[in-house]
C-alpha cells in the first residue's frame, strides 16, 4: 500500500491501516527518538505521544514533501515539547571544590564504532548539548531554526553544538584509549 | 553538511538508517493512550456546560426580578380596582385562562365565600389587592364618597368611550377617560394626596375595617392614578352596589365633602403608622425564613499533609523530608437554600489549589567544563568541579468538588451566622510535578505525560467537611461572607500500587460575597 493510500485508509479510522503505518515509519522513529531522550523509557513515551498526534494531525497532511519528513519533525517536536524546562522548576548547583586539570589528547576517533555506542555517548551528554547536537547534526536544523524552537539564542545553540562535539570527541577518545589498554 | 568536523559524519553515517525494534506491545500501548486521551475532552466539556448553565441561570434571574418589581409598582401606582358589575359583555365571555395570558399582572376579583380569595398559590404580590377588594366588596354603600364619585360613569362628568375596556386591563376592569371636566377641586384633592398616598401604599396593605377607612382608602389608591398627568386617566368601578346607590344629589354631596378629605387622610396615615396593616411584598419577603442565595468565595488555605507508609520507613522519612507545603487557595460558587426552620442546604462548585515544593539534593555531583580554542576548536583543557546539585520544583495539585453541605442558620439584625458539615465530592483532580520514587530520583507526577505508580489519582472520592460562615448584610440583597472551614480527605491521593499513603487535609478561610436570590 502505498502512503497516499495509507493516509486515505488512516483517516478513515481503520485500525488496520493505522497500525501499518505504525509499523512502516515506528522502528526509524524509535531511532530518533532514543537520540532525543534520556533513556530507553522515555524514547517510548515520546514515541507514543508522536504517533497520538500524528494520528490526530494525520488530516493536516497536504502531501507537501515526504510523509516520512512530516512524522519525523512531529517525532522531533515531541521530544523537544517533552524536554522543555517548565517554568515551576529550578535547578541550581553549588560547587564546592576544584578537583582537576586534565588536558585531551588529539589523537583521531576511530571510526569502527557501534551505534549502540554512539546512542550512549548521546545520552551522557547535557541536556542542551544533546538537544542542539541532534538538531544541528542529525536532523540538518540551522542555529537560527534552533533557536527559535528551543527559545535560545542562536549563539547559544551554536556554543553549545561546539561544547557537544569536543564532549563526544573526547569521550570517543577515552573510549579508544581504555580498548587500547 | 562540510566535512570540517568528521565527528559530525561519523554520527550521521551511523543514525541515518538506524532503525530499532519496536517492543512487542508498542501498538497497543499506543491505541490505548489514545482511547485515554479522546476521554478527556468529555470531563471539560461537562465542566463548561455546568459553568455556563450557572451564568445563564445567573443573568436570567434578574430580569424574572425585574418583572416582578414592575409587576408591584404597577400595583401600587396604576388603579387596581376592579368591578365586577361593569364588565363588559365581550369581557365576560373570556375565560380566566386568558385573562391571565392577556395580562398576568391583574388578577379578578375572588368572590366572597367562594374561597378563591384563599388561593395559596396566588403570588405573593396579588394578595394584598385582592383582599383590599374584598374588603370593598363586603362594605356597605358608602353615601358620600370620592369613590362614589370617581367609579359611576356620568355623562355630566365622565364619558364612557364606545370601547372603554382596555384589552391590558382585564374582563373585570373598566376603563374610563375622564373628560378634563373633573372638579378641580377634586383634582387637587388628588395630587395634594398623591406623594403621601404613593408612601402609604407602599408600606400598607391591609384594609381598615370601618367604612370611613375603606371609602379613604378607595381614595388613596385612586391618588396614584396617571390621570393627573395625562387627563385621561382610567378608572375603574369597584363595588357595583355603591355603583348602584349613586345618584347626583349624593354626588354634589360628595363634591362638598371634597374638603374634609386630606383630613381624613390624615387619619387615615395615622392608620397605617399603627401597623394594623400587614407587611407589603418586600417585608414580607424580609421577614419569611425560606431564602435562596448565591454566593461567591475564595480564599487561602493551610495544607496539612499526613504520610502513612506500611512498606518502607526509609522512603516514608525521604519523602516527608522532600517536600514541604508553600501555599492553596480555593474558590467556587454555591447555592444555598435555607429553610422554613432554620436548616440550610448547600451545593455548587469548588476549585482548590495546593501548591507544595519538592525539593532533591544531589551529592557529590561532578561538573566538568572545558577550556575551548577559538581558533581551532579545540579544547586545550578541562576543569572538574565537584559540588552538590539542587533540584527545586513547585508541585501543583489542583481538584473541582461538588461540595453538599447541611447547616443551620441563624441571624439577628445584619449579622447571620451558619455552622455546616457535609461532604465534598470531587469530580477531578490533576497534577504537576515531581516526586521522589524509591531508588531516590525525582519521578514525575504531572497527569497525562506518563503512566508511573508514583502519579496521584484523578479522583479523590468523597472528603468531610464543616466550617461556620458569618454574614454581614450590607445592602437589600448583598451579604458580605466569613467562613473559617476544614476539609479532611477519606481516600489518599496515592494510587492504589503503593504502600504509601498521603493526603492533604485543608485548613481555610473563606471571603466572598452572598446575593440573595428569592
Amino acid at each position: 500500500m502505498s502512503d497516499a493510500e495509507l493516509i486515505k485508509a488512516c483517516l478513515r479510522q481503520e485500525s488496520s491501516a493505522q497500525k501499518m503505518l505504525f509499523e512502516r515509519f515506528g522502528p526509524r522513529m524509535l531511532g530518533v527518538c532514543q537520540r532525543y531522550a534520556r533513556n530507553s523509557d522515555d524514547a517510548l513515551d515520546i514515541l507514543q505521544d508522536a504517533f497520538i498526534r500524528i494520528f490526530d494531525k494525520l488530516h493536516q497532511y497536504k502531501g507537501e514533501g515526504s510523509l516520512e519528513g512530516w512524522i519525523r519533525r512531529i517525532v522531533v517536536h515531541t521530544a523537544l515539547r517533552k524536554y522543555e524546562r517548565k517554568h515551576y522548576q529550578q535547578e541550581r548547583t553549588a560547587l564546592d571544590s576544584i578537583a582537576e586539570h586534565q588536558t585531551p589528547s588529539h589523537d583521531g576517533i576511530d571510526q569502527d564504532v557501534s551505534v549502540k555506542e554512539l546512542l550512549a555517548l548521546i545520552h551522557d551528554l547535557p541536556e542542551g548539548y544533546r538537544l542542539v547536537f541532534n538538531l544541528h547534526v542529525l536532523e540538518g536544523y540551522s542555529h537560527d531554526e534552533i533557536a527559535q524552537l528551543l527559545q535560545i539564542q542562536p549563539a547559544t545553540s551554536r556554543s553549545q553544538l561546539m561544547k557537544a562535539r569536543l564532549l563526544l570527541q573526547k569521550k570517543l577518545l577515552h573510549r579508544e584509549k581504555i580498548s587500547a589498554a | 553538511m562540510s566535512n570540517r568536523y568528521p565527528i559530525d559524519d561519523l554520527f550521521r553515517d551511523r543514525f541515518q538508517n538506524y532503525e530499532p525494534d519496536l517492543p512487542g506491545n508498542a501498538w497497543e500501548q499506543v491505541q490505548a493512550a489514545r482511547k485515554k486521551r479522546k476521554r478527556r475532552p468529555l470531563f471539560w466539556w461537562i465542566s463548561a456546560s455546568i459553568v455556563l448553565l450557572t451564568l445563564i441561570g445567573w443573568m436570567s434571574w434578574p430580569s424574572v426580578r425585574s418583572i416582578s418589581k414592575q409587576g408591584e409598582t404597577a400595583l401600587l401606582e396604576a388603579p387596581p380596582l376592579v368591578d365586577s358589575s361593569t364588565q363588559t359583555t365581550a369581557n365576560k365571555n373570556e375565560s380566566p385562562a386568558t385573562e391571565k395570558e392577556n395580562n398576568p399582572q391583574v388578577h379578578s376579583i375572588p368572590e366572597p365565600g367562594t374561597g378563591t380569595e384563599k388561593n395559596p398559590t396566588t403570588p405573593p404580590n396579588t394578595i394584598n389587592v385582592k383582599s383590599e377588594l374584598e374588603s370593598f366588596k363586603r362594605l356597605p354603600p358608602p353615601v358620600a364618597s370620592s369613590s362614589n364619585i370617581r367609579s359611576k360613569p356620568s355623562n355630566e362628568r365622565l364619558s364612557l368611550p364606545e370601547k372603554s375596556t382596555s384589552t391590558s386591563r382585564q374582563s373585570n376592569t373598566a376603563s374610563y377617560p375622564i373628560k378634563p371636566s373633573v372638579t378641580s377641586n377634586e383634582d387637587q384633592l388628588v395630587s395634594g394626596f398623591s406623594s403621601r398616598s404613593k408612601k402609604h401604599n407602599q408600606k400598607t396593605t391591609r384594609h381598615p375595617h370601618n367604612e370611613a377607612q375603606s371609602t379613604l382608602s378607595i381614595q388613596v389608591s385612586r391618588k396614584n392614578e396617571p390621570s393627573i398627568n395625562d387627563n385621561t386617566s382610567t378608572l375603574s368601578g369597584v363595588d357595583s352596589e355603591a355603583n348602584t346607590a349613586y345618584t347626583t344629589s349624593q354626588k354634589r354631596n360628595n363634591m362638598r365633602l371634597a374638603a374634609p378629605y386630606e383630613r381624613v387622610g390624615q387619619q387615615f396615615s395615622t392608620v397605617v403608622k399603627s401597623n394594623q396593616y400587614p407587611p407589603c411584598p418586600n417585608l414580607e419577603r424580609e421577614a419569611a425564613a425560606n431564602k435562596t442565595y448565591i454566593e461567591w468565595y475564595g480564599g487561602p488555605d493551610l495544607g496539612i499533609k499526613s504520610y502513612q507508609d506500611t512498606g518502607s520507613s526509609t522512603f516514608l522519612q525521604k519523602r516527608r523530608e522532600s517536600t514541604d507545603f508553600r501555599w492553596a487557595f480555593s474558590a467556587g460558587f454555591r447555592y444555598t437554600r435555607v429553610f422554613q426552620n432554620g436548616v440550610s442546604f448547600r451545593t455548587g462548585i469548588n476549585f482548590t489549589q495546593i501548591t507544595e515544593r519538592f525539593r532533591w539534593v544531589k551529592a557529590n555531583y561532578v561538573q566538568v567544563n572545558y577550556t575551548i580554542d577559538p581558533t581551532t576548536g579545540d579544547t586545550t583543557g578541562t576543569t572538574s568541579n565537584r559540588g552538590t546539585r539542587y533540584k527545586t520544583t513547585f508541585n501543583r495539585f489542583r481538584s473541582i468538588d461538588v461540595p453538599i453541605l447541611l447547616g443551620y442558620e441563624t441571624g439577628f439584625g445584619k449579622l447571620k451566622l451558619n455552622a455546616y458539615a457535609g461532604g465534598m465530592l470531587n469530580v477531578y483532580s490533576w497534577q504537576r510535578g515531581e516526586v521522589l520514587d524509591t531508588s531516590l530520583r525525582p519521578v514525575s507526577i504531572t497527569t497525562g505525560k506518563t503512566e508511573s505508580p508514583y502519579q496521584y489519582r484523578n479522583n479523590m472520592g468523597l472528603a468531610l467537611t464543616g466550617g461556620m460562615s458569618l454574614y454581614y448584610r450590607i445592602h437589600e440583597n448583598w451579604q458580605l461572607l466569613a467562613e473559617p472551614y476544614f476539609r479532611y480527605p477519606l481516600t489518599p491521593m496515592n494510587k492504589d500500587g503503593l504502600t504509601l499513603r498521603e493526603r492533604y487535609s485543608l485548613l481555610g478561610l473563606r471571603i466572598g460575597i452572598r446575593r440573595d436570590l428569592w
